[in-house]
């Protein structure tokens, strides 16, 4: 008691940060049901390198809330790198992500011109390409509120994740240990999950077991 | 209150921190043989230790990089956690010899260097995954508990200075880890360097506060305005900024006084550009603010020394 009374200053000092320590802690212990968490699961890409020259190129687009993939080959073109992408679902519930399956198109080689498939893998969504979320949430990247000076000094790589954000409020887009990391990752947006059809993605896989390689749906 | 009378001051506050008799301050004044040896040999050995510790430094780096490929786990922890604790233990053997005390300083900074590097690499070589920050933060708390636990015991300054690195980080990376505001954050670890600092400042490891202040200062003013900044209370920077220019003025710190000072000159005109870029009345309105200001200080201290505290104002030389 003597000591905290000669150093009550020191002690002030170091008991500030461990205050809002345990406030933060007792914040994020609260019910997600009073932290309003994001209700809509995201689909977004990020860049991939293939370590084999990819000979076209892909985009990903909606259309009638159905994600296509657009392959094209750029005239005069024999090679290029990066130019793949890799596919993820952020899933709201258990806040996690998951990558979906983008392989190559078997017709890669002789592929002309430009050409459309559906995605398979996320067929059963319904994709809705509002930069907003129904529930208010919004894909910002790189834009953790604040620790400038102080993740300059110390360190931390956390400043630089995509985060999904409504307000004041934001959450990271990585699911925790042992889930995909995607700091300076270049995180792009394809469009919110607002409703899942099944029998779509059961129509989608027959289309898909059925078709001859490498051929489009119709 | 002239400079005479700060230098006063100080040399007040320095003889009552450490403990000093008027005896010894007149012999030091007198420059007599004992403390001019004393002082001489004092630079000689500091000179010897900082470039011994450096070769030492440079030389186990280099060395360990040569031989990085060809090491196994076990190697790689031995030759980076093996010889920070050895450096750390040959620093405490040397706090308790007069003759090689000189040396203690550098060989506990380069510990404090090369110990966190070595719970690093045996994190990464033993570890079963995991987040990086998990890894920094228990680092972190191990150095933090050795380096307070041995300030408490040696009152040495380099390891009050070393406890707060590692406080700052075990604070800085467990907010992270919670995902916290880091406005708020940065904000609480920016006054608790204050308060540190002022702590510091009152003991006899004044050498190390204008740092902690200059750090806890910067923090707390740079956190403060992005945390405010285009929003309506962005108006309380200019409240942080001045409190830390008193804050200054009371613990006559310099460097609190150019970072405040710095946060004040940089809002202001940051405002002026904003809101009156072409108005030359603002500028203008600035100065004669500022002057006044000046007189008011001025004003503020002839008060104070002819009515309040009783004495005559001071008169610079040559007047009668």
């Amino acid at each position: 008691m003597k000591f905290v009374k000669e150093n009550l200053v020191l002690v002030v000092g170091l008991t500030v940060p461990v205050l809002l320590m345990a406030g933060f802690l007792a914040v994020s212990a609260l019910p997600d049901g009073l932290s309003d968490p994001p209700q809509y699961d995201l689909v977004f890409t990020t860049n991939d390198y293939p370590s084999t020259p990819v000979p076209i190129t892909v985009r990903l687009i909606v259309k009638n809330g159905a994600l296509v993939a657009q392959y094209s080959r750029p005239p005069g073109q024999q090679g290029s790198y990066g130019a793949w992408k890799k596919l993820y679902v952020y899933e709201a519930s258990p806040r996690r992500v998951r990558q979906l399956t983008l392989g190559f198109p078997t017709d890669m080689a002789t592929l002309e011109g430009t050409r459309e498939e559906a995605v398979a893998s996320a067929a059963q969504f319904k994709l809705d390409t509002t930069l907003q979320s129904p529930d208010g949430y919004e894909l910002s990247y790189g834009d953790r509120r604040g620790g400038g000076l102080l993740l300059e000094i110390f360190g931390g790589s956390r400043g630089y994740e995509p985060r999904l954000r409504k307000g004041t409020r934001s959450v990271p887009l990585t699911g925790g240990t042992g889930q995909p990391s995607f700091d300076y990752g270049g995180v792009e947006f394809v469009g919110w999950v607002t409703a899942r059809n099944t029998a779509r993605l059961r129509l989608a896989k027959t289309a898909f077991d059925c078709l001859p390689s490498g051929q489009a749906l119709p | 209150m002239t400079a005479k009378h700060d230098a006063l001051v100080e040399v007040v506050d320095l003889i009552t921190r450490h403990g000093l008799t008027l005896d010894d301050v007149s012999a030091a004044l007198a420059g007599k043989d004992g403390y001019a040896a004393q002082r001489s040999s004092s630079i000689v050995s500091r000179i010897f230790a900082y470039l011994g510790g450096t070769f030492v430094f440079v030389g186990l780096g280099i060395f360990v990089g040569m031989r990085w490929d060809d090491l196994g786990p076990a190697g790689r922890v031995l030759l980076t956690l093996g010889p920070g604790l050895c450096l750390f233990v040959l620093a405490l053997v040397c706090t308790t010899d007069a003759r090689v005390e000189g040396a203690a300083t550098p060989l506990f900074l380069v510990a404090g260097l090369v110990q966190p590097t070595g719970i690093l690499v045996m994190l990464r070589e033993y570890g079963r995954g995991g987040e990086v920050e998990h890894a920094v933060l228990f680092m972190s708390v191990v150095m933090l508990v050795q380096q307070a636990c041995t300030f408490w015991a040696r009152r040495r300054t380099v390891l009050a200075f070393t406890s707060v690195v590692f406080w700052s980080m075990a604070v800085v990376v467990s907010f992270d880890l919670l995902d916290a505001n880091m406005y708020a954050a940065g904000v609480a670890t920016g006054v608790s360097l204050l308060c540190i600092g002022w702590s510091l400042d009152r003991s006899p490891h004044r050498a190390i506060a204008g740092l902690v202040y200059f750090f806890g200062a910067a923090l707390l003013l740079e956190e403060t305005y992005g945390w405010l900044r285009r929003e309506p209370l962005e108006i309380l920077f200019l409240g942080a900024a001045c409190g830390v220019v008193v804050l200054a003025a009371v613990a006559r710190s310099r460097s609190l006084l150019v970072v405040g000072t710095a946060g004040l000159v940089g809002y202001i005109a940051d405002f002026i550009y904003r809101h009156f870029a072409d108005n030359l009345g603002a500028p203008l309105a600035l100065m004669a603010i500022g002057l006044v200001f000046l007189g008011l200080g001025a004003a503020a201290v002839r008060i104070n020394t002819q009515y309040i505290a009783g004495q005559p104002p001071a008169r610079s030389a040559g007047q009668p």
